[in-house]
Order: structure tokens, then C-alpha cells, then sequence
């Protein structure tokens, strides 16, 4: 087991139903949050979720919102977990995200994903079918406006002329993480030699037989040499004791997994069928599942630093700590992170 | 009258590195917070030589983050990606700054020149408008037009069939969203045509601007912005000094009229920029004040030519000794003479 950085995440800036906020409250509650987590210092990076058009408020501009960030904070790598890549315009990302590479003098992990839901697809008016093509021709845009000289890419897609895009981003190479639920965009990750972002949805196993299958493409591609992170995104929760974090986080992990993931066909039966409201039986069981999985990274210092050294020996080598729940109150979240940041990390 | 600053000049020149310029920037805007200004303002280039700031709304949100008072104003360009992007960074950027944010649209021509795509026509823009005006609204919305397809309701959507309306999140902290439109021919037709604000540029002379301006009569209390190079310095010899060097790179560089008149530096910034002392920089102010009716001015105030602390000396002496001749209406003879 190498080393390993813990990140924590995942803000999405809701304002749901049980912990209805001001937006302008949330969006100052993050900036707190990052500098809070940024004077810790132990804590590598903070990751922002994004989606669009959800009832709640769900953050829809991740590069934008990350300006913010970059400007309260000067430690801090910030992440994405994850950019839905295939919604936006590749050539608008690539001056966003150059951008905020430079305001962060180089802090900036890009992680993009497909997405997945159809009433995003619908309301940007992009056919959900061609959301593969528009990611790797997305990808190709990123690499061509990031380097010397003109894009000049043509697409199906999409078609960026004879420009050279300005600034380039700080970093010689904006590491790109791929968020990945099944294999195809693990197989997709390790062609393009790109870090990945395993979901909250997958159980340790899959997490293991995920970067197998990495490192095994990594391997026929030629890429292993691209120093790609082995991601994973756990939900956690560290208090005094195991009975106050179980009693802390748990009820709003049960919501969090049940009501929100499975109100977005997030979760997967065992066929990989996506499970909503309309199958309440199966998306209890998938809920519960996942409850087991993420219990092992609540509790107190030593049950999370287990937790998280379980993950590293499946091959994990960054792990997103996702400490952000729904309506808890802010001073247990707070001692939450302090304690991960002084009394788990150090010890992983 | 009111006072900005900007829009910033965030470009890479002499040697000068990115990532101070964007430092740099961010201090501009809480100088000008500290001195007095009512807003800061950013705007966005593409495929410039200096690579010039391109996102408007990652650095507006770092000037939100950094300020809390001024507001936040910010210059997108309409007419080249979904009109649902750009509504949602100004939704961010306005709760992130808890309702400081005013969008001034600009025009997209040199993009679509460029070959970006999008188009730069007032249907266009007028059609990114209405979307984001929906967007940040109260209520769900569809959109449909040449521009815009919301919802799309492709069959293969299963999941989001039956949903006429797209609800944009989250909301502006603000009711309603400021609007202007920055540019030329094309913004000033825009303006007249949905009643917005036009906010010329600092390159357009006096002459040039008269008729932009004269398009549409403002309601009452209206803003009526510009924007102005503007040189300030304790003696109008300093300031042409300063001004000299600057804007004739700035305006060889962008292509601008560098060639007006007889091409000479005097030429070139008589009736376009605002150079001197304060009380000569009063005076040309006021011109515009009364010609075109201006009571809202975007200075710009800080260019790479200067040093930073000259940059903040500037900033600080038109605070004290330009802002407050517009602003303090009944002003004492005795008290502004101290300034």
C-alpha cells in the first residue's frame, strides 16, 4: 500500500427539502468550509459535485463556483467529482478551467464525467446517445487548446477552427480525472492515462476489480506511466466515538442514498438496471447495500482510518472523504473534519 | 453619479506571468473597495496575444469571494454557447456575492469571426437574453425559437418525458438580475429594442458614441454606464506620461483606431480617454456627463504599464478626488479643496 491523499467532498450546494437554505448561505458556507479545510492542511483536495435543472438548487457550474474557492483559498487543490463534460461546450471548459488553473496558481484537478441523467441531456438540448463522443471529443479539445498553437479540431461534435486558446493553464499537465461507475469509462480513463474517480455507488470489490481492470488497459495502451490516482469516493463521517457517529451521520446517509441517489436512477440492480421510486423494494435493498459499504469509513478516528486503509490495499491511492450531509449541524461537521484532518489522515 | 472600476486588465505583457496578473487583479478589486467604487468589473477575451482573461465568470466569482460591498459586474458574451450556461455561472456568482452581481452582455463578433461558431446577430442575442431572463425567473420555463430548443423532448429521453419546462438552478440571490448591454452598433440595438442599458466602450470617442446613445431615451433614474481608459496623477504631465505608453499599446494591440485622425498620441486620445489631474479629469467627465447623459463610469483605471502600487495610487486619488465631486451633491467649496 502506497501513499495515499485523502480529499474531501462532495459540494453540491442543495438546498433540499429537510435543510432548506439560502442559496447565498450555502455558497458562503463553502467558502468557510474551504478555508477551514485549507488551514488544516493535511486534507489534499475539496471536490464540488455538479448537476442541473434539480429541484434542490444542485450546483451547475462547477469551474465558475471553483473561482470562488481558489480565491479564499492557497493550499488547497481543487477537484470535480465530477464536471458532467459532455453537457458543456469542450472549448468554454478548457478557458474556464485554464483560467482557474492560473487564478489557483496550479491547483486545479479537472474530474469529468459523462452524466447521465435525461432532463440535463433534454434541457441542453443534446441527445443523450451521443454523450461518449462529445466526452472523448471534449477530451481531444481540452489536450489541443491546453498546448502550443492552434486547435484546429473537427468533429462530429465539435469543431474548433485555426484559434490558439489563451491563457494556457498553469500547470504544464491539468491532471483529468474520468468519474467512473461501470467499466467502460475505467477502460476509457486508462487508454487516455487519466487519473479516475470510482462512484459511492461500488462496494470494495468492484472497487478492486475496477483498477485491476485500469492497469490491465493502462498496460495494453502504453499509459502506465501517466501517474494516474486510483480515486474513490466514500462517504464518511468521523466523531469521538463510533455510537455519536453512527447516530450523527448514519439517518442522513439512508437519505442521502435513497432518497437523492435514487431519485436520480443512480443506483444499479444486480443486471446494472437502473433503480428509482417506481422499484421501492429493489432500491431499499441497493441502499442498504451501500449503507454497509460506507458505514466502514464512519466512526471514530481509528474505525475510519481502517476504513480508508481497506480501500487503499484494493489499489486506491486517493480517496474522497464525502463529509457532506444534508441538515447536520455544522459545528459536529466541522469537529468532523478536523478530526480526519488531525487524527485519521495522519495515521492512514 | 456612480463609479467602477474596470473592466481589469488581466493580460500577460513584458515578461509579466499569469498567474500575477489574476493576484494582482483580485487586489485591484478591494483597492477600489476600499476607496469608495460601487462595482468592480470583469470581462472576457479569447485568442488574444496577451491571453487576455477568457472567463468573465471564474474570475467574477474570485471578485465576489474577495469583496463585500462592491458589486460584482460582469461581462459574458452572448450569441456563442446555450444561454443556459452563462445564466447559470451569473446564479453562482450572485450567491456567492449575495446579490452584488450586474451582467452586462457583450457582443460575441470576434469570437465568431474567429470561427468559435455562435452568432453575433441581435436576434441572437436578444434570444440568449429571453433565456436567461426565464432562466433566473421564478417559475419553470420552455424556451423555443431558432436559437433554443428547451426542452429538447427527444423520444430517447425516457425519463424526462412529459416535462414541457426546465426549472434553471439554483436562483439569483437578486429578484432581478441587472442587466446591460456592453458593445457597439449591434449592443446599442439591443438595448433600444429590449430597454436595457447600453454600455459603450472605452475605445469609442464622443463623437462615436452619440449616436449609440441617442437611440433610446433612458426612463427616469436609469443607469446610463460607460466605460473609459481613464490616467489619473497628481499633475496632468504625470498622467499623460503614464497614459501614453499604455494606451498605445493597448489599442495597437486590439486593432483599435490607432490610426484615428492624424495618428499622433493627442489626436488619438482627445475626446476618447480621460487623462489628468483631477480636476482635468473632472472636467472631461462632466462632458460626458452632459452630452450623452452618462451618471454611471466604468474607469479602468490599472494597466500593466504601471507598477502596482502606482496602479493603487491611481485607484485611490480618483476615489478621493474625482468620485466625490460626482457623488456629493452640495459638496463644499472648502472640503474639496482639501482632497
Amino acid at each position: 500500500m502506497g501513499k495515499v491523499d485523502v480529499g474531501v467532498g462532495i459540494w453540491s450546494l442543495q438546498s433540499t427539502k429537510t435543510g432548506p437554505r439560502h442559496f447565498s448561505y450555502l455558497y458562503q458556507e463553502l467558502i468557510e468550509d474551504a478555508q477551514y479545510v485549507d488551514e488544516l492542511r493535511t486534507i489534499s483536495t475539496i471536490w464540488q459535485t455538479e448537476h442541473h435543472f434539480w429541484y434542490d438548487g444542485y450546483c451547475p457550474s462547477l469551474l465558475t463556483v471553483a473561482g470562488g474557492i481558489a480565491a479564499a483559498t492557497k493550499h488547497i487543490r481543487i477537484g470535480q467529482a465530477a464536471l458532467l463534460f459532455s453537457q458543456h461546450e469542450a472549448l468554454r471548459v478548457a478557458h474556464q478551467a485554464a483560467v482557474l488553473d492560473q487564478l489557483s496558481a496550479g491547483r486545479l484537478d479537472l474530474g469529468l464525467a459523462l452524466g447521465y441523467r435525461d432532463n440535463e441531456f433534454d434541457g441542453f438540448n443534446i441527445d443523450r446517445r451521443v454523450r461518449r463522443q462529445r466526452f472523448e471529443e471534449g477530451v481531444e479539445v481540452l489536450r489541443r487548446a491546453w498546448a502550443d498553437g492552434p486547435v484546429n479540431f473537427e468533429g462530429a461534435q465539435f469543431s474548433v477552427p485555426d484559434v490558439a486558446v489563451t491563457p494556457k493553464p498553469y500547470q504544464a499537465d491539468v491532471p483529468i480525472w474520468v468519474a467512473a461507475v461501470g467499466p467502460k469509462p475505467v477502460e476509457r480513463a486508462a487508454r487516455m492515462g487519466a487519473s479516475i474517480i470510482l462512484s459511492d455507488a461500488l462496494t470494495l470489490d468492484q472497487v478492486r476489480s475496477h483498477i485491476a481492470l485500469y492497469r490491465e488497459c493502462a498496460e495494453a495502451a502504453g499509459t502506465t506511466g501517466s501517474g494516474a490516482k486510483m480515486g474513490v469516493l466514500r462517504r464518511g463521517w468521523v466523531a469521538e466515538t463510533n455510537e455519536e457517529a453512527f447516530s450523527e451521520a448514519l439517518p442522513s446517509l439512508r437519505f442521502l442514498l435513497r432518497e437523492q441517489l435514487g431519485g436520480w436512477r443512480y443506483l444499479v440492480d444486480e443486471h446494472g438496471e437502473p433503480v428509482g421510486f417506481d422499484r421501492p423494494s429493489e432500491l431499499d435493498a441497493a441502499a442498504a447495500k451501500l449503507v454497509a459499504v460506507h458505514e466502514r469509513t464512519i466512526g471514530r478516528p481509528e474505525r475510519v482510518v481502517r476504513g480508508i486503509r481497506e480501500i487503499a490495499s484494493a489499489g486506491a491511492d486517493h480517496i474522497i472523504f464525502g463529509t457532506r450531509f444534508d441538515s447536520l449541524p455544522r459545528a459536529k461537521y466541522l469537529r468532523s473534519l478536523e478530526l480526519l484532518a488531525t487524527e485519521v489522515i495522519p495515521h492512514v | 453619479m456612480r463609479f467602477g472600476l474596470g473592466p481589469l486588465t488581466i493580460e500577460s505583457i513584458a515578461g509579466k506571468q499569469h498567474v500575477d496578473t489574476y493576484e494582482e487583479a483580485l487586489e485591484q478589486a478591494e483597492i477600489a473597495e476600499r476607496w469608495g467604487f460601487d462595482s468592480v468589473w470583469v470581462d472576457e477575451r479569447n485568442f488574444t496575444p496577451g491571453a487576455f482573461n477568457s472567463s468573465a465568470s471564474v474570475v467574477g466569482a474570485a471578485v465576489a469571494q474577495r469583496t463585500t460591498y462592491v458589486r460584482v459586474g460582469l461581462m459574458p458574451l452572448a450569441g456563442l454557447v446555450n444561454a443556459i450556461y452563462v445564466a447559470e455561472e451569473v446564479a453562482c456568482i450572485d450567491n456567492i456575492s449575495n446579490g452584488r452581481v450586474i451582467v452586462a452582455c457583450g457582443e460575441p463578433g470576434e469570437r465568431v469571426a474567429a470561427g468559435w461558431g455562435g452568432d453575433a446577430s441581435v436576434d441572437r442575442i436578444r434570444d440568449d437574453l429571453a433565456v436567461m431572463r426565464k432562466a433566473w425567473g421564478p417559475n419553470p420555463f420552455n424556451h423555443h425559437s431558432p436559437y433554443h430548443t428547451i426542452p429538447a423532448e427527444m423520444a430517447v429521453h425516457t425519463v424526462a418525458a412529459g416535462l414541457h419546462s426546465i426549472s434553471v438552478q439554483p436562483k439569483p440571490a437578486q429578484l432581478a438580475v441587472p442587466l446591460w448591454m456592453a458593445g457597439t452598433s449591434i449592443a446599442a440595438e439591443v438595448a433600444a429594442a429590449e430597454a436595457l442599458p447600453f454600455f459603450g466602450p472605452a475605445h469609442l470617442s464622443l463623437e462615436e458614441l452619440r449616436p449609440l446613445y441617442s437611440r433610446r431615451e433612458p426612463g427616469p433614474g436609469e443607469i446610463v454606464p460607460l466605460a473609459r481608459e481613464v490616467f489619473i496623477a497628481r499633475t496632468g504631465e504625470e498622467a499623460h506620461e503614464s497614459a501614453r505608453p499604455a494606451l498605445e499599446r493597448l489599442y495597437a494591440r486590439l486593432g483599435e483606431p490607432a490610426d484615428a485622425g492624424s495618428g499622433s498620441f493627442v489626436d488619438l486620445a482627445r475626446d476618447r480617454f480621460v487623462i489628468g489631474d483631477p480636476e482635468q479629469c473632472i472636467e472631461q467627465l462632466y462632458r460626458y456627463q452632459h452630452e450623452l447623459g452618462v451618471n454611471y463610469v466604468v474607469a479602468r483605471l490599472a494597466y500593466h504599464e504601471m507598477h502596482a502600487g502606482e496602479t493603487a495610487r491611481a485607484i485611490q486619488l480618483f476615489g478621493q478626488a474625482v468620485v466625490p465631486e460626482f457623488r456629493m451633491f452640495g459638496l463644499p467649496d472648502e472640503i474639496r479643496r482639501l482632497a
